[in-house]
């Protein structure tokens, strides 16, 4: 067991690295330059060299990836070009609010997408399985942008009973009503985030639910006098959740630094907002700050995937013995 | 000597897509006494597994019943609410079924699945009660070191062994009556070998029934047999009648093209054609197609059930010495 | 019979790697198949037979060259053709051909039978023509007892028995020599199984075929075999006539499986034999006598020896330390 944490760990940071080192010279590639961005036209030759140097981007790329690379190993993500602030600072800061949504995110998905993915799949072909099977559908077409602007306008600007933007009304608030009013603030982004997990969670769970209760084990099951409710609690779900558990699992790695579009519409102040400002400013150490975040949280919520499905299925030996 | 269950002129269908209702089963009569065993004998879509699986009351979403009564202990199986069948399944009638390798939940350790089995019907029963009467009845069919392979999950055990835990759910709360679908077609010969030693230990006083299409396995283990084809019971005895001096067509045609070990090297008997399916069956005989000894008369209608001496039963035109019909 | 075999099988090994799953580990190997050797007569069935793991069909696969072999040479007619290395082979390869136990899963289901059947004959050049391989098509339809009209239709519309002959057509094809029949009859409802197996015996006279049937049912494989290999574990426990298989002087493994036929009579069986426990991997073969640790006459020198492939009489060989030499007819 040990030796097979070893190996993840291993594989883990090789995969960090790797996407470390593309990102870092992918951004660097692009037709622009960061100076360019910021810098008053009129601004002397000089000064843009001395931002230039300050920056440390007159150095060639192999410098620059080998000082950061340094910094990487010892916590230190630079500095952003825009603000001046701790690019590691920044993400402590800002990953609170996106690990929040997704927090909401997963709550909807066990509390609703899987009792109505198994709800569908118990009903599979009547009024109401059909229904769900529309829904799920549409939940997975829709363009989420849209989506957003979409409710922004209906509850916010039409019916005016839900806040334009923001986490929370400033000043910051205290106790409860400050909860409160975060509340208030998440439900939007929430809900556009939740829809297309939402989606894929009762479309997996009804797929693998009706699979399973096609199984020889759920006729067994029966067979020993069983009722219809304990069979799917005891007997189907626990395989049927499996398949989810995989989907689901992977994407909230990605969600992390990947709610660009929905944390920018509702100027949510998450990773993703981070990542969409640091994209239009050519902020080269809070892109490739928000690019490390996001290949570790891939990288560990593959691993805690499979350490869940290793839970659920004893068939899978972690590591093989 | 009471009998356990009885199939009275009991028939079932498949219902298409189109909700055209297909006949499978047709006017199947027989029964199972108390102490005795019973094989169901057939090819593949004769409907023996569709046989058993009623008794359990547990047909495919697309199967509908069409008449007939199956009495267990008197009680029609087929007016029984859900919640009453439930009493019934697992504790009076227990099934085995076929595939061992998917027969069992990949997921739950199998002293939890055989445990599951008492608990259900016992619900007071303590857990170390619980746990005690899993591992007798793992000793019983033949499993060693009962206490630690308990909490051991099915894919840790070989394709034999997990059948002699399909067993022991099925005996744990000794059914009145034991339905064994194809018990160890999946099997290997000497494995086969076992597990048939094992359920002729465990034929007690309740009924067993034997579904397969092996009829070595039918006289290694029953002393009654029912041979269906396309459906219908063609004809029932007991085992030395049946097997000594068969009536029906098909019946002789079986037993003659079966290699034994003393076959000699000359061409076997064989019963030309296929074995037609659901769809093809037709109004009068469903074996006339591939009947030699077919008449105009077989074509056309039902063949009537005959009884012909004490314990044996057929349904054929033919002529038979001391026949006697039973029904048309 | 010739004396002369038209095949010859020596020493052949065939292991399979076990997927290593840690870094520092013994390789490990399945032993599919050791240390076999035989000869097959032209015109003559050789039945084996055996349980799961015994390598019956991986010695199927290995001679004819579906898996490249770990050891050992195959001759046919005189010539090593061991994994079909050598120039001419392709035309060798096609005088060996095998038949399955599911032909559907070696069927397209896209395919019209009869170009399923007549694909091998172009590729060969046993046709050269689409037209002729038509006409050839069909005449091998009607000898296996099917219409030549079915040639349009796909394998779908085909019963078990059906699918089975169409399987026979197409290795018949090529106009093979041997035929190596794994489990053939194995899936086949029982009525359909006599035809198919009388459909084997008519054909080996007509086409002066030479069969390697392979099999579990030892019933069906006394019928059909002129001599039985009895294997276990990959490697070969006994090699017999047909009818001598039955006798005393026999492998305990062999009495075991003999013991284990369930015949469809009403005579009181002879006390069974119930072999302990199960068939062991063969990642792990037993040291000493492959089936020491069932056998119901295993003595202390069975765990630690194994015993060697004893030839009792002519054509008899048995790998037990207690068989009797020159006892048998």
């Amino acid at each position: 067991m040990s030796r097979y944490i070893l190996q993840r760990i291993g594989r883990g940071l090789l995969t960090i690295f790797v996407s470390l080192t593309l990102t870092f010279f992918i951004i660097r590639l692009m037709p622009s330059n960061p100076v360019e961005l910021m810098i008053d036209p009129h601004m002397s030759q000089e000064t843009q060299d001395m931002l230039m140097e300050k920056f440390g981007l007159d150095k060639s790329f192999g410098e620059q990836y080998i000082l950061f690379l340094k910094g990487v190993v010892q916590g230190d993500l630079g500095v952003s070009f825009g603000s001046r602030a701790n690019v590691t600072e920044l993400i402590a800061q800002k990953l609170p609010w996106t690990l929040l949504l997704i927090g909401i995110v997963l709550l909807l998905v066990v509390i609703i997408g899987i009792p109505v993915g198994v709800l569908a799949a118990k009903r599979k072909g009547r009024l109401s399985d059909r229904i769900i099977s529309i829904v799920v559908t549409m939940g997975i077409s829709i363009f989420i942008p849209f989506l957003a602007f979409l409710l922004l306008y209906l509850f916010s600007f039409r019916l005016g009973v839900l806040p334009t933007a923001g986490a929370y009304t400033p000043p910051k608030g205290e106790g409860f009503s400050y909860v409160l009013d975060i509340a208030r603030h998440a439900i939007l982004p929430a809900v556009t985030l939740s829809v297309m997990m939402l989606a894929n969670a009762v479309l997996y769970t009804r797929n693998s639910m009706i699979d399973v209760l096609k199984e020889d084990y759920i006729r067994t099951a029966y067979s020993k006098g069983l009722d219809k409710k304990r069979t799917l609690k005891v007997h189907a779900l626990k395989n049927a959740l499996i398949p989810t558990v995989t989907v689901i699992g992977l994407q909230i790695g990605v969600m992390v630094g990947g709610s660009v579009m929905t944390e920018t519409v509702f100027s949510w102040p998450g990773i993703g907002r981070m990542i969409y400002d640091a994209v239009t400013a050519l902020d080269y150490p809070v892109l490739q700050g928000g690019f490390l975040l996001m290949s570790v949280s891939v990288v560990l919520m593959n691993f805690l995937t499979d350490l869940v499905v290793a839970w659920l299925d004893p068939r899978i030996k972690l590591g093989g013995k | 000597m009471a009998t356990i269950v009885e199939f009275k002129d009991y028939s079932m269908g498949f219902k298409d897509d189109d909700g055209v209702v297909f006949n499978l089963l047709d006017q199947v009569s027989f029964k199972v006494e108390e102490g005795r065993a019973l094989g169901i004998v057939g090819e593949s879509g004769c409907g023996k597994s569709m046989t058993s699986l009623s008794m359990m009351r547990l047909l495919p979403p697309s199967a509908v019943v069409q008449g007939g009564e199956i009495l267990f202990q008197g009680r029609n199986l087929l007016q029984m609410s859900d919640a009453e069948m439930e009493k019934v399944r697992g504790k009076d009638i227990s099934m085995i079924f076929q595939e061992p390798m998917t027969a069992l939940n990949p997921v739950l350790t199998i002293g939890f699945q055989i445990g599951e089995a008492l608990k259900i019907h016992e619900p007071s029963i303590t857990k170390e009660e619980q746990q005690k009467r899993v591992v007798e009845v793992l000793a019983e069919v033949g499993i060693s070191n009962p206490e630690t392979r308990l909490n051991q999950y099915p894919h840790e055990f070989s394709g034999g062994m997990r059948q002699r835990v399909m067993i022991a759910m099925a005996v744990i709360n000794h059914p009145i009556l034991l339905i064994a679908d194809e018990p160890t077609t999946a099997l290997d010969v000497t494995i086969q070998a076992q597990i048939l030693d094992i359920m002729k230990k465990l034929k007690g006083t309740g009924g067993l029934v034997v579904v397969t299409h092996n009829l070595g396995i039918v006289a290694d283990i029953c002393e009654e047999v029912v041979v269906m084809y396309a459906g219908r019971a063609v004809e029932r005895g007991t085992l030395k009648a049946i097997f000594d001096h068969p009536l029906h067509p098909y019946t002789q045609g079986l037993m003659a093209s079966i290699p034994t070990t003393k076959s000699e090297k000359k061409p076997l008997h064989t019963i030309p054609g296929t074995v037609p399916t659901v769809f093809d069956f037709k109004e009068g005989c469903r074996f006339a197609d591939r009947c030699e000894r077919c008449t105009e008369e077989c074509r056309k209608k039902r063949p009537p059930l005959k009884k012909v001496g004490d314990d044996h039963l057929v349904q054929c035109f033919l002529p038979f010495e001391g026949e006697e019909i039973v029904h048309e | 019979m010739s004396k002369e075999p038209i095949l010859k099988v020596s020493h052949l090994n065939k292991f399979f790697k076990v997927k290593k799953r840690k870094l520092i580990e013994e390789k490990k190997y399945v032993h599919a198949v050791e240390d076999v050797s035989f000869e097959l007569y032209e015109g003559e069935t050789l039945g084996i037979v055996g349980e799961s793991g015994s390598g019956k069909s991986t010695l199927a696969r290995t001679i004819l060259g579906l898996i490249p072999s770990s050891g050992g040479t195959v001759e046919y007619k005189g010539q090593n053709i061991t994994d079909f290395k050598v120039s001419n082979s392709k035309m060798l390869r096609s005088e060996l051909q095998m038949i399955f136990q599911d032909p559907y899963a070696s069927l397209n289901p896209k395919m019209k039978v009869g170009s399923a059947i007549a694909e091998p004959m172009l590729i060969n050049g046993q046709a050269k023509n689409k037209e002729e391989a038509r006409q050839k098509v069909k005449e091998l339809l009607q000898m296996i007892g099917l219409q030549p009209e079915v040639y349009d239709r796909y394998p779908h519309e085909f019963s078990g028995g059906q699918r089975q002959r169409i399987g026979i057509a197409r290795a018949l094809a090529v106009n093979p020599k041997i035929l190596f029949c794994d489990e053939s009859v194995s899936a086949l409802d029982v009525s359909v199984q006599a035809q198919i197996l009388n459909l084997f015996n008519d054909l080996k006279e007509k086409l002066h075929l030479t069969y390697v049937f392979i099999g579990h049912d030892l019933a069906v494989i006394r019928y059909i075999s002129d001599r039985i290999m009895v294997m276990y574990l990959g490697k070969v426990m006994e090699i017999a006539p047909y009818d001598e298989i039955f006798d005393e002087n026999t492998h305990p493994y062999t009495q075991s499986l003999i013991s284990a036929i369930l015949e469809p009579t009403t005579e009181p069986n002879a006390e069974r034999i119930i072999l302990e426990g199960d068939i062991p991997s063969p990642v792990n073969p037993p040291k000493g006598c492959r089936f020491c640790q069932r056998c119901f006459k295993a003595q202390p020198k069975c765990f630690e020896e194994e015993p060697e492939l004893i030839p009792v009489s002519a054509d008899h060989q048995i790998r037990c330390h207690f068989a009797k030499v020159g006892e048998n007819k």
